[in-house]
């Protein structure tokens, strides 16, 4: 869906993109691994994620860990998440997320060890916080705002000038999303409206590491699968007057029900358009609820 | 022009002499030049009423000498005022080095070195003689010596030898003049001091008041009596570097001339022990690779007694093994040893260059790396810190054989371009800077290196 899920957060994965999300009144779990650029099973870079939601004190406390690394294993980051949200008013949810970011390098490689910059240290750590707010202003369609990084999180190996530190970036983002069985009613077909029903639309935009704007599409063709194409771009990283990227994305879900219970296969592959040979990259997510 | 015109006319009077011998065309075919100096000084000055000890030197060509051209003595006119006691007072003659038989004829005009065999081969000979003159009582400069080349018949061979540089020393006196300067040594150096060096080199260190007088040229420093030249009128001190273990007794000198020198000072006697001190490390090495060898090239060690410099080489992480060892050569300040190594191992290949003192006693290694690897290194790599770990360097070698220009592309794992460089048909580095100088952030980027339609892509690491 381009990643538009700002204002569409409705599982395990919702404090990635806004700590208000999240489900209320069951457990949710995902385990979700993303590969850049090659195959889920070897990829150059991998992401893995595993998150936790769960009802709590009237709301939703999520809790998770992620992990970045290389295929040579040089280096590693890794956030140790906390987060919670809760209904606030009538159509208003609200949530934080505070993470604990880590980033480290292979002290066992040469390159490290030789290396004087790494004497002192292979590995830093900082904290840092998301907030985010969810509003229904209407039932089906939905506007979600967060904040990403609020907390200025330095991570830099060495003490450096301030125009060369190395913080984790801030990002704003915004999305609205519209389930379309707003609409469904106008379809006149019943196959129609149950799909129309089971479907959703939505933008996301994102400003701080550059600018980035996606849309995406989720169509339900019934409650066992589901199907979802988005576009995204992200502009040129303006701090580095990098040349932006567009990519499109595609994905589909096949979902197990068990009384009251799901477990879901999510897939997603992303091709971006830039002179990369193997652009693609692709994500698997599995999810439960009980 | 008058030399010459006098020449000319003794030209034709010698040739009405020997008739129609064919000897007429021949009389300039003997070219020569020549020196003279005080021997042990190269200022061309002697002091007054003093007998200093000469030296001649002259470079005889005879390539295209003819008959009647052979050299069978040497002629020295004498300024006025100069003077040789007797024909004991030549102490040597030397026909290219090789002391020759002769015999010196002395007047109060000149005084001629007469050669018992004749030089009459076809090539350049260095004549030197050895001898000492009595200089004028006063003063006075440009005393003009003039020196002439005699045949069998004691004739004069072509002009008066010209002056110019003969003895390998442009920076001696090169022609056939003397100063004759006042007799009066200068004042004798005071405060002088002899030290041990106190940091464990078997070096002496020696201080003095500098004598403040224009005329001083310099200092001799006597060691057991024998002296070590310093020719410095500003000098006040001097390192005595690599003195044998024992005592020793220093005195100083001060000198206008070599020739015209003050009394001693007051002997210093010194205790020297043995060198226990490492010598300072070399510095700037630098490995390269060059055709089929590595060539490692470092700046010398600023210790006085670096006797050699050992070269050890290793691939890191593995023992260290000398390959070699080098001579620090006079004046250098850069040396160079060339490892010959057509293949190279894949990895880090290190090199250590270590001064070692004559006492065997080894300097810290100044150490250079040479990366040989067929993927991006160093990975990670850190554009805050020191080289060789600063930058990135692609190396054509991940491509195999690959012909063409290499081309790089960086970029970050939402497939934004960050940089991209210029085709190169050698390696490509990358500083961690987007096109626009800005520092990229810590993290993974995937690079394609592309040489035509080969492709190689991997990830780097950056971090800061």
């Amino acid at each position: 869906m381009g990643s538009a899920f700002t204002a569409v957060a409705d599982d395990a994965n919702a404090p990635l993109y806004n700590p208000a999300g999240g489900a209320e009144g069951s457990f949710h779990l995902a385990f979700t691994r993303a590969a850049y650029f090659s195959g889920p099973v070897s990829p150059l870079v991998a992401h893995d994620a595993a998150l936790l939601a769960a009802p709590f004190a009237g709301g939703t406390l999520n809790a998770g860990a992620s992990t970045l690394a290389d295929a040579n294993s040089v280096y590693r980051e890794t956030a140790l998440l906390l987060g919670y949200a809760r209904r606030i008013a009538d159509r208003l949810h609200a949530g934080f997320l505070l993470k604990r970011l880590q980033a480290g390098v292979n002290s066992s490689l040469a390159d490290v060890a030789q290396n004087p910059y790494f004497e002192e240290k292979t590995g830093v750590s900082a904290f840092t916080a998301d907030v985010g707010l969810l509003a229904e202003p209407a039932d089906g369609w939905t506007i979600g705002l967060a904040g990403q990084n609020i907390v200025p999180a330095d991570l830099s190996f060495r003490e450096a000038a301030d125009e060369e530190n190395d913080r984790a970036p801030s990002i704003a983002r915004i999305g609205t999303a519209l389930q379309l069985g707003a609409i469904a009613e106008f379809a006149e077909q019943e196959a129609v409206q149950k799909m129309l029903a089971r479907s959703l639309i939505a933008v996301d935009a994102a400003f701080g590491d550059g600018t980035a704007v996606g849309a995406g599409a989720e169509v339900g063709f019934s409650n066992a699968v589901a199907a979802r194409v988005g576009y995204r771009y992200d502009a040129g990283n303006g701090r580095l007057a990098a040349a932006g990227a567009g990519s499109v994305t595609a994905g589909a879900t096949i979902a197990f029900h068990f009384g009251t219970a799901l477990a879901s296969v999510d897939y997603a592959v992303a091709f971006s358009n830039n002179e990369l040979e193997d652009s693609a990259s692709q994500r698997v997510s599995l999810r439960a609820r009980f | 022009m008058k030399l010459r015109a006098f020449y000319r006319i003794g030209c034709v009077l010698t040739a009405a002499l020997w008739g129609m011998s064919g000897v007429l065309t021949g009389w300039a075919a003997v070219s020569s030049n020549g020196e003279i100096n005080v021997l042990g000084d190269p200022s061309g000055q002697v002091p007054t009423a003093s007998e200093p000890t000469l030296i001649l030197t002259l470079l005889i060509d005879r390539s295209q000498a003819e008959a009647g051209e052979e050299v069978k003595s040497v002629e020295l006119s004498l300024p006025v005022g100069f003077s040789v006691r007797s024909p004991e007072s030549v102490e040597d003659v030397r026909i290219d080095g090789v002391s020759v038989p002769f015999e010196a004829i002395v007047t109060d005009a000149f005084i001629r070195f007469v050669l018992e065999d004749e030089i009459d081969n076809f090539q350049s000979s260095l004549f030197e003689a050895v001898f000492k003159a009595r200089t004028p009582d006063l003063p006075r400069t440009g005393a003009l010596f003039r020196v002439s080349l005699r045949n069998l018949d004691n004739l004069q061979i072509g002009e008066f030898v010209q002056p110019g540089e003969i003895d390998g020393d442009p920076l001696n006196n090169n022609d056939y003049t003397l100063d004759v300067i006042p007799n009066t040594p200068p004042a004798v150096p005071t405060g002088f001091t002899a030290q041990a060096d106190p940091t464990g080199e078997n070096d002496v260190l020696l201080k003095w008041e500098r004598v403040d007088d224009p005329e001083v040229q310099g200092y001799f420093i006597y060691r057991d009596g024998t002296p070590i030249d310093l020719p410095d009128p500003n000098a006040s001190q001097f390192r005595d570097v690599n003195v044998s273990p024992g005592t020793h007794s220093y005195a100083i000198a001060s000198y206008k001339i070599r020739i015209l020198a003050s009394a001693l000072s007051p002997p210093r006697a010194v205790l020297v022990k043995p060198d226990t001190r490492a010598p300072d490390p070399p510095a700037n090495a630098v490995v390269a690779q060059a055709a089929q060898n590595v060539e490692l090239t470092w700046s010398a060690s600023p210790s006085p007694d670096a006797a050699h410099y050992e070269i050890v080489f290793s691939l890191v992480g593995e023992t260290p093994v000398e390959i070699g060892k080098v001579e620090p050569e006079q004046g250098a300040e850069t040396l160079l040893f060339t490892h010959h190594r057509p293949q190279l191992e894949i990895g880090w290949l290190r090199y250590a260059v270590v001064a070692v003192d004559e006492a065997g006693n080894r300097s810290e290694p100044a150490e250079a790396r040479l990366p040989s690897f067929a993927a991006p290194f160093p990975n990670p790599f850190t554009p805050l810190g020191s080289p060789p770990f600063h930058q990135a360097t692609f190396p054509r070698r991940a491509l195999n054989a690959a012909e063409g220009n290499l081309i790089v592309r960086v970029f970050d794992l939402r497939g934004r371009e960050v940089w991209t460089s210029e085709p190169s048909n050698g390696n490509v580095v990358w500083n961690g800077r987007g096109q626009n100088g800005t520092l990229a952030a810590s993290g993974v980027y995937v690079y394609q290196m592309r040489i035509g339609l080969n492709v190689f892509i991997g990830t780097i690491v950056l971090i800061r």
